[in-house]
């Protein structure tokens, strides 16, 4: 997993809290970006609080926290600490669950990029399953194809603020879309 | 044949006696040769004689092993001593008790048996003079007179001449009843002469009436001539010393055969004990001999003989003196060279020291200023090295209090902490310009010339910069790798908190410690 991620992730102090505030700040900062990073590179949508990729509910592989090539890992509380950071700098969303969503692109975004997809392939006022949007064929190639449905839940929702979409819904999920 | 008194010694390889139970070695005599009446025995001539206080041993000098004899000191009737006389060593003579039922048994060589001793009157003082060998026109001048000296012409005295016949003894056959020990009641084999228990001498009569044991075949005493005993005439052995005038075994063996027969006549189960009454038991073995009364010769050559014993005595203190005192010198000069060579190297810019006494001082502040001063020229000097190479120093106060405390307090009284505080204090009021206190981190007082923190920091930061990851060990080895061990580990872990603070370190905390990285990435 190290080979994707910077040099600056095999250094050891980068694994210890630093006593320093101002350099503590940097050091969150640097692992903010460290997760971006992999998350982007490695298409990762959910993460747990151990940092390990969440993918269908079932975490698997290893926790982006353990560098075993140098032998270093975070300690627990100061894992709560980045993760603290990433929800405040808006670069992660907590879920009831537990699970750490990992904004490599801002919701809005996403919102948007689901907005231009319809009108290109001309599906505007055409109801589509969230399912068909995020795994069917016609999405493949596209950012947001593989998406975690909660997330895409959340950038529709602001499709439907905009006034732009209608959710439908059932049993209180959404499962389909109808974008004007 | 021999006479039965001889007895047979085990010996240890090294030709030392085995000796019985409770036998005391009393004296040892070098050398000396053996005679069985007048005659020489062959083979024992040159040995040891040990005086212990059952036997009176010889150890051969050639061969210990086969030709060492021994006899017992109950054997003994009385000890005669023949001073020495021109070629005639000096000689003891020790006649052995009658054995009452001497008879001859066997069929040994009745001749081999006796030996010529002769008689004859001097012609000058009359005095009746024994001979040992038989005497001749030859060997004349091997026997002067024992009273005047003088060897007289052989023609003179060949009317007096008369010749002595003394024969060997020997034991019959006594009945076979047990020998009872007085000390523990242990019945023994007749034969035995001490008690095969305790090692007690047995009691003479008992031993008396058993059996004779049959002659010891490994006593081999080989006569050089006829030994001159008559039988039932006295039966007596000489002892020849061959360097020593044996004056003092001759004492010794008398006050043995003295404290034997007083021995004998104590209650056997008093035996052991230091002292009844009061009374000492024990064997007064060795006393300061008086020369004069031990010769039993008496005229111009006793007179002689005792004046030449006395200075030969005093020559042989003396010289005794003179060896143990040289030894001594030779020990007092070793240990003078090895102080010498073992001392500390002398410093070379030892100075006396003033002491600085509390009770010199009227007041306590005056007291304070002379600690400053005499403490500023510790640090100094003893930092003085440090000082050179890097131009600052920089000691904690902790360090410096157990340090002056040791090398200069001690005998003079110790300074209190905060006596020592405020004499750091007062440097710079003294005009001592060179050292200050200084609080590092907001915590630790340290006295430094300078900015030494400052300078530490810019060599620990160095030093990560070299080798990423260093630890505390590692630093305190690096900084100190010149010059002894002028950075204390307080001191590197007070530089390098500040520098983790300060952002210059990062910190990467393991089981193993604390390892130090310089800070390029996150900077502030």
């Amino acid at each position: 997993m190290n080979e994707k991620l910077p040099p600056i992730y095999n250094f050891p102090p980068l694994y210890t809290c630093q006593p320093n505030v101002l350099i503590r700040e940097q050091q969150l900062s640097t692992w903010c970006d460290l997760i971006l990073d992999f998350a982007k590179t490695n298409s990762v949508w959910c993460m747990s609080q151990e940092g390990t990729v969440v993918k269908d509910s079932e975490s698997s592989g290893q926790s982006i926290f353990r560098n075993e090539s140098i032998q270093r890992s975070v300690t627990a509380p100061f894992r709560d600490q980045i993760w603290n950071k990433m929800v405040q700098s808006e670069k992660a969303i907590k879920s009831n669950n537990g699970v750490y969503f990992i904004l490599w692109r801002s919701v809005d975004y996403w919102s948007s990029q689901i907005l231009q997809w319809f009108e290109t392939t001309g599906k505007l006022n055409q109801v589509m399953t969230v399912y068909e949007l995020l795994e069917g064929d016609e999405t493949l190639g596209w950012e947001f194809h593989g998406m975690h449905p909660s997330l895409c839940e959340e950038s529709l929702q602001r499709l439907r603020d905009r006034g732009r979409a209608t959710l439908l819904k059932e049993q209180n999920k959404i499962m389909g879309v109808k974008v004007v | 044949m021999h006479l039965q008194q001889w007895h047979y010694v085990e010996t240890t390889a090294s030709g030392q006696p085995i000796l019985r139970e409770n036998e005391k070695d009393v004296y040892v005599e070098y050398p000396a040769g053996c005679y069985q009446g007048k005659a020489k025995i062959i083979g024992k001539q040159k040995g040891r004689i040990y005086l212990t206080s059952q036997r009176l041993i010889y150890i051969d000098d050639e061969m210990p092993m086969t030709n060492s004899v021994s006899l017992e000191i109950d054997d003994i009737a009385k000890v005669e001593y023949s001073s020495k006389f021109l070629r005639k060593s000096a000689r003891l003579i020790i006649y052995l008790k009658d054995t009452a039922d001497d008879s001859e048994t066997g069929t040994d060589n009745f001749a081999a048996k006796q030996s010529k001793a002769q008689k004859w009157t001097c012609p000058i003082c009359s005095a009746l003079n024994k001979t040992t060998e038989e005497i001749s026109e030859n060997n004349m001048h091997d026997f002067p007179c024992e009273n005047c000296g003088v060897v007289p012409d052989y023609d003179m005295i060949k009317d007096s001449i008369t010749l002595d016949q003394v024969e060997a003894v020997d034991e019959t056959s006594g009945n076979s009843s047990k020998n009872a020990c007085t000390v523990c009641t242990y019945l023994n084999y007749p034969l035995l002469s001490n008690c095969e228990m305790c090692g007690t001498r047995l009691p003479e009569n008992e031993r008396k009436l058993s059996v004779r044991a049959p002659q010891d075949k490994r006593v081999q005493i080989e006569l050089e001539a006829k030994d001159g005993l008559v039988p039932g005439g006295p039966a007596f052995v000489q002892i020849s010393f061959r360097m020593s005038d044996g004056v003092l075994l001759f004492q010794t063996v008398s006050n043995l055969l003295e404290s034997q027969e007083r021995t004998k006549t104590q209650n056997v189960f008093n035996k052991g004990v230091a002292s009844v009454n009061g009374t000492d038991l024990q064997l007064k073995s060795l006393q300061i001999l008086d020369t004069d009364s031990a010769l039993s010769k008496v005229g111009i050559t006793s007179l002689e003989k005792s004046q030449e014993t006395k200075l030969i005595n005093n020559d042989i203190i003396l010289n005794k003196a003179l060896s143990d005192l040289s030894s001594l010198m030779a020990l007092a000069s070793d240990i003078e060279k090895l102080y010498n060579t073992m001392g500390r190297k002398t410093d070379h810019n030892s100075h006396p020291l003033l002491t600085v006494d509390r009770e010199k001082f009227l007041t306590k502040d005056l007291f304070i200023d002379e600690i400053s001063r005499e403490l500023y020229g510790f640090i100094m000097s003893e930092f003085q090295e440090q000082k050179e190479k890097e131009g600052v120093i920089l000691i904690t106060l902790v360090d410096i209090y157990a340090l002056y405390n040791k090398a200069m307090r001690i005998g003079s009284g110790l300074v209190s902490p905060q006596e020592l505080r405020v004499a750091c204090e007062r440097f710079e009021k003294l005009g001592l310009n060179d050292l200050h206190l200084t609080r590092i981190n907001g915590r630790v007082l340290c006295v430094s010339s300078g900015d030494s923190f400052g300078f530490i920091k810019q060599k620990i930061l160095d030093v990560a910069t070299t080798t990423p990851g260093t630890d505390l060990l590692q630093l305190s080895q690096q900084l100190n790798d010149k010059n002894g061990n002028s950075w204390t580990m307080g001191i590197i872990m007070e530089a390098l908190n500040n520098c983790v603070n300060e952002g210059k370190l990062l910190v990467d905390e393991q089981i193993t410690g604390i390892h130090y990285y310089v800070n390029f990435d996150w900077i502030i």
